[in-house]
């Protein structure tokens, strides 16, 4: 199979509205996928409801007239066997870099819109959580194409500010989530390490499945800084000096351990780690991750 | 005291500071930078200070001003004086100017050397020194006292001339004679390429130095000629089973004595013990010629053929010129007799021969006609011996008394060549002195003038069977002494000794050891002066050194991580 042609992440950027970006984003996902590696829906009935005028004749319940004398319509609920939470980092070092073609935040958006448009294709139900110190914007799941409107706007309206309590965030959100679902997470994981594990057992506790996209800017990740500089924390007043290019070697280290650590730790408790360079064009991280998932199918 | 010989270069000492620059400007903080987490940088920052301690960089640090340190220091030429701070000085500088000096060394005149030593004299120059110039070549021109400093600084190189040694110190006695340098420290530099003929007419025992001066030469030549170490001063062939011969050789040590091997080519090696005075033996057979040679590790060019005949016993052929001669001028300081003699050092009139040469060849003849002393060593043949530095004499031959008495010999001479009559020639009418005699009075040397010259009959033979007396230390010194005795001023054959061919049997300069032993207690070194009294040690290689151990430090340092604590 020859990889298909993604848009790389500098011609995505330029491109204006996260709903055309997602699109894009997913268009060469279809080139890359030949199946929806998600189940498909079933519809179900839900409540009665008076007739109003304009409402579809088939749907009257006619049962319910002889009973009743009055009009009442049927309601249907679609349902799917998926709940999709899509759960996005914006806390203030997702703000990052301050220079450049896409924050990590806005690369977090762009795959969380991907991911939705996908899966609202589908008429899977998605929902969208933005979180820094705490949950800060909720879209409830829905399965309507027109819900995906509704997820964008939060995505486009949010602006990366806090610290980041994954734990605090999470539980919440487990808490909140009624039944059983997927919840993706778009996150740096610049928290404390026993803070990310438990928000993640949390989930997990609900039974839900999670996968997690660790995202880091290319900066991040190969540390190229030149020259002594002084490095400002963007989410407190920490700062430290640093010789970049003798600091350079120890930190990519560190770093890779960490990844390792958190790749055996997530592993452990079956939950998906995806490492992320904003480089990569996101098409190309869900390809990926996707065409695995539908292997495992 | 730290003296340097090239002090400009201090100059570059704030150089050290550019280590500790280096680090200031490196760690300038040139950027701010917002970062997602320096929480993890913080981790590892740590992680990396744990590895490698703050006390280790400020040690490199400190390491890399130290090689910085030590290589302008190592540049700047630094001595080692010790003796600390002297009394006022007078010093007079001696240079020596003879038509040698002019002689081109690495680009340089040996003059050129000497004044620019000389003007280093000024460097450790004291307020209230003195110094005087004194040219070797100067004839009768009398310097004066003045300031040390001014009076070194100002030397400048002028044209060479024939002059002595004798003369300039004549003057530097006289300059000392002045109430100037009085109470003050006395020294003598001389400046010279130590040609020998600088140092003619010296009386030697310091007798024409000033009294009290410290006398220091400085031997400008870029490199001395090779010293000899060692030396074949004599053998013997003594007649041994089946028509071979034993082959006795005597050696001389300079220096500290050594464990030496002695070669007669293609016919094996004897070793000769540690020793100022050794002797191998080995066996060779007859009607051959052989190199002799030695080695041992030395610098050692010393070669003597010795031709084997058929059957004849050959006495020992120690001749003048020859290495084994300037053993025999050593042999001079070993036996604290004088060794000075009226045109140079060393006995150059000299000529040791055997009876059987000086009979048959007339081997020294020539020698003695132009005023040389012969000294004629017997064969195997006579007896006697020396006993605690005594001689005691068996036999020895007076005049008449060989053809007279030789029922006197001892049993072994009796068979032994000595019975042929006439063989020593020793009639009254040859007019044979005694020239020295034993306890008992039996005369022991013979001695009578002929031509200019005189000759020496040592009336002692030397032979296994008879007597080892020849090789032995005592009778070299004694042979020397009564050398030095006929060529004494008030010897006929002094004015004559002085027409001898110094360069076909000496070398042209003298080596420390000539040095020393004419001037007893003057030092003698290669290296310029440092300008102040007292023993000056050059550090530049030690400083060198130095520098690559500090950066070898350094690397190992910098590159040692400490294992990471679990």
């Amino acid at each position: 199979m020859t990889l298909p042609k993604f848009v790389d992440v500098m011609t995505l950027a330029a491109v204006q509205g996260l709903g055309l970006r997602a699109r894009l984003v997913v268009e060469g996902l279809f080139a890359g996928l030949h199946r929806s590696p998600f189940k498909g829906f079933s519809v179900e009935f839900s409540e009665y409801r008076p007739y109003q005028p304009g409402d579809d004749l088939r749907l009257v319940d006619w049962r319910a007239f002889a009973r009743t004398d009055r009009y009442y319509v049927k309601e249907f609920e679609e349902e799917t066997n998926l709940r999709f939470y899509m759960c996005v980092d914006s806390s203030a070092s997702m703000d990052y870099p301050e220079e450049g073609p896409m924050t990590k935040f806005e690369y977090a958006a762009t795959l969380a819109a991907a991911l939705a448009y996908l899966a609202l294709n589908q008429r899977d139900a998605v929902g969208l959580a933005t979180f820094s110190e705490g949950v800060r914007e909720v879209v409830p799941p829905r399965s309507s194409r027109q819900h995906f409107r509704a997820i964008l706007s939060v995505l486009e309206n949010a602006a990366p500010s806090g610290k980041t309590d994954l734990y605090a965030a999470l539980a919440t959100l487990a808490e909140r989530a009624p039944r059983r679902g997927l919840f993706a997470i778009f996150t740096d994981l610049w928290d404390r390490r026993g803070r990310v594990l438990e928000g993640l057992r949390a989930l997990r506790g609900e039974k839900h499945e999670v996968i997690l996209f660790h995202i880091l800017d290319a900066s991040e990740a190969a540390f190229p800084f030149r020259d002594v500089a002084s490095f400002e924390d963007m989410e407190s007043v920490e700062k430290v000096e640093l010789d970049g290019p003798r600091f350079r070697e120890s930190y990519v280290e560190a770093l890779a351990a960490l990844k390792r650590d958190y790749r055996m730790e997530f592993g452990s408790h079956d939950i998906d780690y995806i490492p992320v360079v904003t480089e990569t064009p996101p098409a190309e991280v869900l390809v990926s991750y996707l065409g695995r998932r539908l292997a495992m199918m | 005291m730290i003296s340097f010989l090239n002090p400009l270069y201090l100059l570059l000492l704030p150089l050290a500071a550019l280590p500790i620059l280096l680090n200031l400007v490196r760690r300038r903080v040139r950027l701010r930078i917002r970062f997602p987490s320096v929480q993890l940088l913080k981790v590892v920052e740590e992680r990396r200070a744990r590895r490698r301690p703050r006390w280790q960089e400020i040690l490199l640090l400190a390491l890399r001003v130290a090689a910085v340190l030590l290589l302008v220091v190592t540049l700047a030429g630094p001595r080692l004086t010790l003796g600390g701070a002297a009394p006022p000085r007078a010093v007079v500088a001696i240079i020596d100017n003879s038509p040698s000096m002019g002689y081109v060394e690495e680009g340089e005149t040996r003059l050129a050397r000497a004044v620019e030593y000389t003007r280093s004299l000024s460097g450790g120059a004291n307020e209230g020194d003195l110094g005087a110039v004194v040219w070797t070549g100067a004839g009768k021109t009398r310097p004066e006292w003045g300031d040390l400093a001014g009076a070194a600084a100002g030397v400048s190189a002028g044209p060479s001339a024939e002059g002595r040694l004798a003369d300039a110190l004549a003057a530097a006695r006289e300059l000392y004679e002045d109430p100037a340098p009085r109470g003050r420290i006395r020294e003598v530099a001389v400046f010279t390429d130590m040609q020998r003929e600088a140092f003619a007419g010296l009386a030697g025992d310091g007798e024409n130095l000033p009294a009290g001066a410290r006398v220091t030469f400085y031997d400008v030549r870029s490199a001395p000629e090779p010293a000899w170490n060692a030396a074949i001063t004599a053998f013997r062939v003594l007649p041994a089973d089946g028509g071979a011969y034993e082959v006795a050789v005597d050696m001389r040590q300079y220096g500290r004595p050594r464990p030496l091997t002695v070669e007669a080519a293609g016919s094996g090696a004897a070793d000769v013990a540690a020793g100022a005075w050794g002797q191998a033996r080995f066996v060779l057979s007859g009607g051959r010629r052989y190199e002799l040679s030695c080695r041992g590790g030395y610098d050692f060019d010393d070669r003597v053929t010795i031709e084997l005949p058929a059957a004849e016993v050959v006495g020992c052929d120690v001749a003048a010129g020859t290495p084994g001669a300037r053993a025999w001028e050593a042999a001079f300081a070993a036996v604290g007799m004088e060794a000075v003699a009226p045109e140079g050092v060393g006995p150059p009139g000299v000529c040791v021969t055997s009876l059987s040469a000086w009979r048959s060849a007339g081997r020294g003849a020539s020698l003695a006609e132009r005023g040389c002393v012969v000294v004629i060593v017997p064969g195997d043949a006579g007896g006697g011996r020396v006993d605690d530095g005594t001689v005691v004499g068996e036999f020895i031959p007076a005049p008449g008394q060989v053809r007279a008495n030789p029922s006197s010999l001892p049993n072994a001479a009796r068979a032994g060549p000595f019975k042929t009559a006439g063989y020593m020639e020793v009639s009254s009418s040859a007019r044979w002195l005694a020239a020295a005699a034993a306890a008992d009075g039996t005369p022991f040397v013979l001695t009578r003038p002929a031509g200019k010259g005189v000759v020496f009959l040592i009336c002692v033979p030397a032979g296994r069977e008879y007597s080892d007396l020849f090789t032995s230390a005592t009778f070299v010194g004694f042979v020397m002494d009564l050398s030095l005795k006929a060529i004494s001023a008030a010897h006929p054959g002094f004015a004559a000794a002085r027409s001898f061919d110094a360069a076909e049997s000496d070398p042209a300069t003298l080596d420390e050891d000539d040095v020393r032993h004419l001037f007893p207690g003057a030092a003698v070194t290669r290296n310029e002066p440092t300008g102040r009294p007292g023993r000056s040690i050059p550090l530049q290689s030690h400083a060198a050194a130095a520098v690559f151990l500090v950066l070898a430090a350094e690397a190992l340092l910098a590159s040692y991580r400490p294992p990471a604590k679990a």
